[in-house]
Order: C-alpha cells, then structure tokens, then sequence
C-alpha cells in the first residue's frame, strides 16, 4: 500500500531567494562581443524587452528538494496499484528509458540528412513493421502524438480516401456507439463531421440492427474500440464491418483496448481498416502525468497513399534508410517532424525485450488478472456487473455502484476517494456514460496475484464502512497530502497562474 | 511468516484460473469468433535480455553519424541543466497518469501550474494551458480558437513566411471546419511582414493573423505592435508564435497587443530527439468568455473543501472531449505534460538573468558567424535587412546550396535548414540557427569549413 | 422539486411566465438546477437574437457537465440577466426569482400555451428514470 508524504511546499515564486550559487549559463566568448558590439544596438529598439521576466532566483539545491516534495506527493504506478481505466498503467520498464535517452538520440536534429541518422530512421523502419505486424495492417504512420491525435489522422486518411473516390460530399458522417470514449465524437468533429451515436444493446455490445438503419450512403466511418470499453469483445465484429463496408464506410479502430488482443487477434483480420496505438498504454511508455504519449495509425493497403509524409524505408540494394517524402496523395503533415521519436524508441525496446510470445503472454495475463479481481470484488456483494453477467471481460471491467448508492448513500466518487486513504489510485469513474455510478478496473498483466488480493480487502473494507462507519467515507481521503478539492470554487473563480493569484489578491 | 516466495508462478497462475474455474487462459477468449483469432505466433524478434537489447541498439545507434549541427526551423538543440533531466526523470512523476485524483497528485498539478505561471512571466498574457503537442498544431488550435470566438468569421491570414512543415499541420487541421487561408506576403527586402498586404488582406470576415516574431528567416518583427493594432481594427485576433528563450530580451508578445501566443517550447530543458516528444505553448489573457474556447487541460488553485488548505486541481473541464464530446474545443486528451513540467524546473533554474544571458548568447553568436559568413566571397549573409535573432539566412551566389551543405557534412557540421524549395525566391538560400551549444571553437571550425567551400568555388 | 405555479414548463427543464402582452421571460426549473448541482457559468445569448421555438439560447457549466438552454417559444431576446455573468449562482438559490436568464417577445404567443402545466411538469419529471 503506498502512502504519499505531506507538505506545504510552497510555490517557486515564494520560496526566498539564497545568497549560494545559482546556475551559471555559458558565457558569450569575447571574441564574438568585440566583434558584434553592443547587444542594446542589435535589436529594434521598440522590440526590446524593458523589464526582465520575474522569475525566481533559485538554487539547484532549493529547486532539487522542492521538486523532491512534488514528486512525493505524486501517485504512479511505482508507487502503488493504479487500477485506471482505459488508461492501461502497466509497468514500465527502466532500460526503456535508459536507451531512449542516449545522447545519440537525445541531440540528433530531425532535419539532419538522412546519411547522418541511419539508426534512428532504422528504429522508425524496424517499430513500423513490427506494429503493423501487430495490427495486421499494411502500414503504420508513427506521427502521431497522441491516441486522440492518431485518431485525428485516422479520419483525415479515411476523408482523403473518400475524397478522392469522388465522395468526400457525400459522406459527412460518423458512427459511434454510445459507450465510445470521448475523443472519438471530438475526433469526429474536427475533421468536419456529423455524429451519429447508436445506442448499445441489453448486452452491452453493438446493436447491428441499430447499426444497420444508421449507415447509409452519407456514413464515412464506424469508430470502435474492441473489446469496448466495458471490457465486452464484440463477437459479430465481422458482421460489424461488413455493415460499414457494403455502404462504402470505412471501419476506424480506437487502440485504448489493444492491451487485451496483442497476439492473439488483430484490427486488420477483424475487418477494420484504421487503427491507432496508444503506445504510452499498451507499450509501457511512461504517461508523464498527461502526456507525452504517442498515436502511430495503421492503415489497410488502399489507404497507404493518404499517410502523413514522410514515410521510413529501406533501399536493399544500397542498404541505406531514408525518408520518403515522394507520396503525392499523402495527406501533408499533421504535426511537426516525424513523431515523437523517444517515446517510440520505448516502445521498440519494449517490443523487443518481450519478442512476439511475450506480448502475448502480457496480454493473457492482463486479462487473466481482470477477469480474477471481477469475480473476487463480485463475491463482496455490494457492486453488480451490468451487461453480460457470464462472458468474461478482457482487460478490464466495469461494476456499477448503483445498488450500493441505493442503500448506503456513498456514491462512486465516495468509494475512489476511500480508496486514495487506503493506498490505492482509484479506478476510473463514470465512464462509460452507459453505466450508472461506474467504476471501471484495469489491473492490467504486471500486477501480482498478491496485490489483487489486497486491493480486495481494501474494497472488502469500503463496503463494510459504507455500512457500518459511512462517515469514514464521506470524509475521505484523510491520509493524503490534501482532502477532498472545492473544484467548484476552481471553476468559479478561476486562478490559472501566480500571476491572476496576485491579481486577486491586489482586488482584495 | 512463510516465505512467500515458495511456489512457482506457474502454480500462482493455476489458483488464479482454478478461482475462475477454467483450465487454460484461451477459455476467457471463448467469445472471439475462431475466424478472427490469430492462428501463428507475432512475428516481433526477441524475447530479448536487457544486456543483448543494449548491445543490439548500441549497434543500431553506430549507424547516426556524430555532427555539429547548426540547424533550427523549430528544434534548437539548447543546453540542458543537470537538474531538468534529473527532476523529469524521478519515477513518480514519469509513471503517472493525467491527474484525474487530485487528493495524490498535488506534486504534478503544482509542477503544471508553476509551469503554466512561468511561461505566462516570459510572454505576459496570465493564462498559459497545461500544454500543446508542438508548435505546429498550437498554431492550428490557435486559429480554430480564433473562429470559435468570432463565430461567423470564417476566414484566416497566415504569414507567407511560416515554416513549410508548420503550414501543411495548418492545413490538415482548417480543413475539417472548412476555414480558408490567405497568405500576407513579406516585405523581399526586410524579411518581415508586408503591412501594405496586411492591411489590404484585413477584411471584416478575417478571425485572426498568424505571424512569427522571430519568424522562420529568423527575422525579429520590429512593426509587431502596428501589426496587432491593424488586426485590432477589423476586430481580428492577433496570434503570434514565438521563441520563448527570446523573450528573455524581446519585447513579450502581451505588452505589443498580441490576443494568442503560442511557440515551440522544446528550448527550455528538451531534448530535440529526432523531432520529439517536443511540447506547444499555448497564452492568452484571462478572459471569462473566451477562456471557454480555450483547447487543452488547465491547472487552477483553489482550496480544499474544508477550506484550511491550498490545493491544486485540473479545471475548467467542460471545455473538454470527456465532457463536451462533439462539441469539445478540441479533441486533445493526452498532452506533453512532463515535458512541460521540465520547462517549468528550467526557467526556475535559469531566472531572469539565466534566461536573457543564454538568449543574448544566441543573438551575439548568430550576429558574429552571420558577419563571418558574410566575409566569403561566394556567401552572403543575411539576405534580409531585417534585425533577426539567432536565425539568419546564408545565400549562395554561386554553386547549389544542395552541394554545399553535402560537402558540410563530410567535413562533420550540417549547415542550415535548405530554403531552397519552399522559397525559391531567395535562390540557393539556407537558415542556420546558432545557440549557447556552439562553442567558440565549434563556430571557427564551421568557418574553415566554409572556407574551403568557398575556395572551391572560386573564393579567396 | 419547487414548481412557480404560474409558469409553463418545456420537457427540456425551462420554465416560461408570461411577464405582459406577448413578452415572456425564461430561465431552469428548480429540478433541473439541483440536477446539475453548482452552476459556475452562463453564457447569455445577446439582446436582439432572435430564435425558433426549440433553439439553442445558451449554455450553462456546472464542474462536471455543460447543458444547453432551448427557447421555449420563438421570439426575440429584449432582455438579459447581466447578473449571471458575474455570478451563476442565483440560477441555483432562486431559480423562478434572481435566477431568470432572459426575456423574450414571442412572434407567437400560441406557443407559450402548448408547453406542460406544473402539474404536467411534475408528472413528466417523476416518469424520468434515475431521477
């Protein structure tokens, strides 16, 4: 069980300055001062900046026990259990970050020539092939920043296809089932489409019928996660896709899930046409408390021409790695360069450390410790599992804590904010919108049977409190560095930085 | 106690399935129509041990040939302080998730919103957002933002200058809500925005007019504030995108009328990696309606319930995907956080001084290898009349900019960033960036290497 | 659930009263304010906007989730509650009172008589599931 430290660490801003040594930036050599002549003479008077910037005056020192104090009171998974979701926080592996950061990579420019970063295109050529391999899929951009992002290029690839079929007016639409995550309808927005949302059926899964009187010759897309997002595989996907197909539409599939499947079925033989990898969820990137993540997209063969440019590839012949930028159809750029490579070099490492078999197995065991923890939190009595009662889920589940509201009072967000005193990060909650006081647990495969047994108790425990001590609840979490936040008073009066906070303070 | 390491994992597996009353993992598969399941293993080498792995990319990186590069176009190889890769390396603020428990995250949101307070010191516009991916899709945000809030303006004015990469991203994002672009041309002589275009360009259907101060020939906008003043007129929004180093001498982007400030802030403790993880900057001034249109997350202050403690807290959510689905300012979701993060411990370590020392550094040392350059009798250096930063164009007058920058990297630098083919115009025209990183030692190198080039083609 | 006895109601959670002659004034029904808890944020729409019966007048904001706020009847916006831009808080203290959020000269008043009764209101808000 993880406990996190308590202070009242201070902003940078107030914390005093010190007379010790502060960090000394190079010094401009003399040379280049005798020879350009005053810096004041060198820049537009009326662009020169007056003031300088308020900044603090720090030391290393001060800085390196004030970002101790932070990082001590920030929850990871190396702290503890981080049951979180479709957020998929499995370990990550320390020689991931050991290799991506060689200096090597680290100050490579990405607008070198190709001659001078042979191994890097290399790394981009080798984890294309082995995530298109994975997808089973022709080929795989890796631009993307982000899961949202690649979803994001997914539809501009499918619009450009449909474009140049001659159909890009006529399909302004895209499908998504009423459990999707909520970038696919923002996704789908963006690039200028219509959402069409159909609702899931008693089973928790696609309502073909509901699909079939929602296509028509306008769909441009499905969006789907499989297995969705209540951990349901859907069984009649190739049906699914053959619905889509026969009016012309394109199948996209959302990677948040991939973690349950690697190995043991793919996008590309399940009818979809599209998929984005969530690298920082399934391959053991680190999330960075929000980002940086990485989206690559896979494309079916019909729709390689449309990929962001450039392209990695490989000459034989000269036995040399270059960027292809030559692809006329491709739809440009949808960032800047060509991906974020360091994550990338993770997720290759990661790959590699586990070889085929062992992704597999990582997925097996991820769904092997979701389906144990379901059926040992559903022995507790108090939470029920909505949809499909005996199918086993994938890489996580989705209880309902409806009933226990119903009796007790103590809602979802109470059991999550329990379970912050208890030592563990709470689930996700309220998510999907299709299931009422929703906790929704990923163990993910590197957790051990042990922790699940605990993490068990630690539910045991709540449910008896929401009995007997319901207070104990209410006024979690006591244990951690703060108690509950008055986000209403943050919306209300918004203070987005030290600067709107002295403002304030002046007003009063 | 028993030691608890006794048994196999293999027996662990067998309780685990025993509890679920199956006999082999496949059977929680049962569901998976048998048509889709994979009937061959992943081809994906490996399992690899960490010491075989190390080897095997330590092989593959022998390959990158080591160069002194003098390159920028939005990636500026920039020192990073010790503690910057220290602090964003510690495991808890790697292996967390976005911050959706605040009660055990407060050390990320902390770090986030003296970020986020940080930044807005460099550009002065107080609300700066937890993060863009890069530059290139802040600058898109930025101008979809602008057409949220003017509503019916459907139309946007680009600076013809913008970097060909950073235009095409433009374009990709437009694109879906049909918004159209007009280029404003440059002044050929100064290298800065041409204010007779502008002004002509400027109508009442215009949302807003991106231009870069320093822009992508390194050219310092010294009419900036008359620019913002003439988008002010017809009621448009001023965007600017900008160097955040630079600010550490330039005039910030709020004092001359700037509405949206965004940049590339990879400068401040990131690595250039090949072209990323970077992250985008994202400033605007605190405003209760438009912070509504604002894309990205935001950490606000506030108190905890009780009202005894600070606390820390992603804010403003409903402006997000999660919650306004289809009708979110943007779908973005996972950001550059511990990127950011970083750049919140570098600019606290640099301070004032830190910053405009390294930024008069830059300006000084790309003046000095510019006037240098200048000197050879086949180069010339800059092109534009325009002040610029520590980006500046080299042109050759004779021979192809392709060859010479070959015969560069022979001699172990890359030169600049070719204009060759998105600015014709300039003919055989290159942009060099220079930065605290090149010493005295790497800059004269350079120039003997120029120098012999220069012979080459018929110099002294 | 509080019900103003005087007002008409729209299954989209507005109420409507008629202020005089063929101006009506419109805000949220105390249900749907306690439904969405703490409102922090209004977006009023502007004076002289003028809608169909069922457009979109405005959005409001709790934390957790934004609502939209359909005109009950068509018409033009003669008036805004300024107030609420300041502080949203009236819509959840007095929602039938201080909590108005505009007002509305109808182009055809008929349609204030096709709207739900209180009591028709109360029994359409008891048939909600989950309520």
């Amino acid at each position: 069980m993880a406990k996190q430290a308590k202070y009242d660490e201070p902003l940078v801003f107030e914390i005093e300055t010190t007379k010790y040594a502060k960090y000394h930036p190079p010094k401009i050599p003399a040379e280049i001062t005798k020879t350009v002549g005053k810096i004041s003479d060198l820049i537009p008077k009326e662009m020169q900046r007056e003031a300088l910037p308020d900044l603090p005056r720090l030391s290393e020192f001060q800085l390196s026990r004030h970002y101790t104090h932070l990082a001590q009171m920030t929850f990871s998974v190396d702290s503890g259990f981080y049951p979180l979701g479709s957020c998929t926080m499995k370990y990550n592996p320390k020689i991931n970050d050991v290799i991506s950061s060689d200096k090597r990579i680290a100050d490579s420019h990405p607008y070198q020539p190709d001659e001078t970063v042979q191994g890097n295109i290399r790394i981009l050529y080798e984890t294309e092939k082995m995530l298109s391999e994975l997808a089973g899929m022709a080929r795989t951009t890796l631009q993307p920043s982000a899961g949202a992002h690649g979803e994001l290029t997914g539809i501009l690839i499918i619009r450009a296809y449909h474009k140049d079929q001659g159909e890009g007016e006529q399909r302004t639409e895209v499908i998504v089932p009423d459990s999707a995550h909520g970038t696919n309808p923002a996704t789908a927005a963006m690039a200028g489409y219509r959402t069409v949302v159909i609702q899931s059926k008693e089973n928790g899964l696609v309502d073909l019928e509901a699909l079939k009187s929602a296509v028509s010759e306008k769909t441009a897309a499905l969006m789907l996660t499989n297995p969705n997002t209540l951990g349901l595989f859907e069984e009649e996907i190739l049906e699914i896709a053959k619905v889509v197909h026969d009016v012309g539409g394109l199948v996209y599939y959302d990677g948040a899930n991939f973690n349950a499947i690697m190995g043991i079925c793919r996008p590309g033989d399940m009818g979809f046409d599209v998929i984005h990898f969530n690298v920082h969820k399934t391959l053991a990137t680190p999330h960075g408390g929000g980002g940086p993540g990485s989206g690559p997209v896979g494309v079916v063969e019909k729709l390689v021409p449309y990929l962001p440019k450039p392209l990695p590839e490989y000459d034989a012949n000269n036995n040399r790695y270059y960027q292809n930028h030559n692809l006329p159809k491709s739809i440009g750029k949808i960032r800047g360069f060509w991906g974020n490579f360091s994550v990338l070099v993770r997720a290759y490492v990661y790959m590699l450390s586990l070889g085929g078999t062992g992704l597999k197995i990582a997925s097996q065991q991820a769904v092997l410790n979701a389906n144990y923890l379901k059926k040992k939190i559903l022995a507790l009595k108090g939470w029920t599992l909505p949809f499909s009662i005996d199918t086993p889920r994938k890489h996580e589940f989705v209880l309902s804590g409806e009933d226990l509201h119903k009796e007790t009072g103590i809602s979802t967000l109470d059991v999550a904010k329990r379970l912050l005193d208890l030592g563990y990060h709470a689930p996700t909650i309220y998510f999907p919108l299709i299931v009422h006081e929703a906790l929704m647990i990923e163990p993910t495969e590197t957790e051990s049977k042990e922790t699940l047994d605990e993490f068990t108790d630690a539910m045991k425990q709540i449910l008896t409190e929401a009995r007997e001590n319901p207070e104990i609840i209410k006024n979690a979490p006591q244990l951690t560095p703060i108690s509950r936040v008055d986000e209403v008073l943050a919306a209300k009066e918004p203070i987005l930085t030290w600067q709107m906070f002295r403002e304030k303070q002046v007003e009063k | 106690m028993s030691n608890k390491n006794e048994g196999s994992a293999k027996e662990i597996q067998k309780q685990m399935e025993s509890f679920l009353g199956i006999k082999d993992i496949d059977e929680l598969y049962k569901d998976i129509p048998s048509s889709v399941l994979l009937k061959r293993p992943i081809e994906i080498a490996g399992p690899m041990s960490e010491r075989d792995l190390s080897i095997y990319i330590d092989n593959v990186l022998t390959m990158n040939k080591k160069v002194i590069s003098f390159l920028g176009g939005g990636a500026q190889n920039h020192y990073i302080p010790a503690l910057v890769q220290e602090v964003i390396s510690k495991p808890e603020l790697q292996n967390a998730y976005t911050p959706y428990q605040p009660e055990v995250s407060q050390g990320m949101l902390q770090g986030i919103f003296e970020y986020q307070s940080l930044v807005s010191e460099l550009t002065k516009l107080n609300v700066t957002n937890a993060s863009m991916y890069d530059w290139a899709t802040a600058i898109a945000e930025a101008l979809l933002m602008s057409v949220r809030v003017l509503k019916k303006r459907k139309k946007v004015l680009i600076t013809a200058s913008v970097h060909p990469d950073r235009l095409s991203v433009i374009k990709n994002y437009l694109d879906g809500p049909k918004i159209t672009y007009e280029f404003v041309q440059i002044n050929e002589k100064t290298g800065q925005v041409d204010l007779a275009d502008l002004k002509e360009k400027l109508t009442e259907g215009v949302a807003a007019f991106y231009f870069e101060n320093p822009n992508c020939f390194g050219i310092i906008e010294s009419k900036a504030e008359e620019i913002c003043t003439m988008v002010h007129v017809v009621g448009a929004k001023a965007i600017a995108g900008v160097d955040p180093i630079s600010l550490g001498i330039l005039k910030p982007p709020g004092d001359y009328g700037v509405d949206i400030a965004v940049g590339e802030g990879q400068g401040l403790g990131i690595p250039v990696s090949f072209g990323g993880p970077h992250f985008g900057f994202f400033s605007i001034n605190y405003d209760k309606k438009i912070i509504r249109q604002l894309p990205g997350r935001l950490v606000g202050m506030t108190k905890t319930q009780d009202g005894t403690q600070r606390a820390f807290v992603l804010t403003l959510s409903t402006r997000e995907q999660h919650i306004r689905r289809e009708k979110a300012t943007s779908n973005i979701c996972t950001n550059q956080s511990i990127l950011a993060f970083g750049a919140g411990v570098y600019l606290s370590l640099l301070g004032p001084e830190g910053i405009r020392c390294t930024a008069e550094y830059c300006l000084t040392a790309a003046k000095y290898l510019s006037s240098k350059i200048n000197e050879l009798k086949n180069f010339e250096s800059p092109i534009f009349t325009g002040s610029h930063y520590n980006e500046f164009t080299v042109r050759l007058k004779k021979g192809k900019m392709a060859e010479a920058q070959k015969m560069l990297v022979d001699k172990g630098f890359v030169g600049g960033f070719s204009l060759v083919e998105c600015h014709p115009e300039f003919g055989e025209t290159a942009t060099y960036c220079v930065t605290e990183m090149h010493t005295m030692d790497d800059i004269n190198n350079l120039l003997t290497a120029l120098q012999e080039i220069d012979k080459k083609l018929g110099g002294k | 659930m509080k019900l103003d006895e005087n007002a008409k109601y729209a299954q989209s959670h507005e109420w409507i009263r008629k202020e005089k002659d063929d101006v009506f004034i419109v805000g949220i029904s105390d249900f749907a304010q306690s439904s969405m808890k703490d409102i922090v944020f209004v977006e009023l729409p502007s004076e002289g906007t003028t809608f169909k019966k069922g457009d979109k007048a405005c959005d409001i904001e709790s934390v957790k989730s934004v609502e939209e706020i359909k005109s009950p009847v068509a018409g033009e916006v003669i008036a805004v509650n300024s107030n609420l831009e300041d502080s949203a808080e009236p819509i959840n203290d007095d929602p039938y009172g201080e909590g108005w959020f505009f007002k509305i000269k109808a182009s055809n008043p008929a349609e204030f008589d096709e709207l739900l009764s209180p009591e028709d209101y109360q029994k359409f808000v008891d048939s909600l599931p989950n309520k």
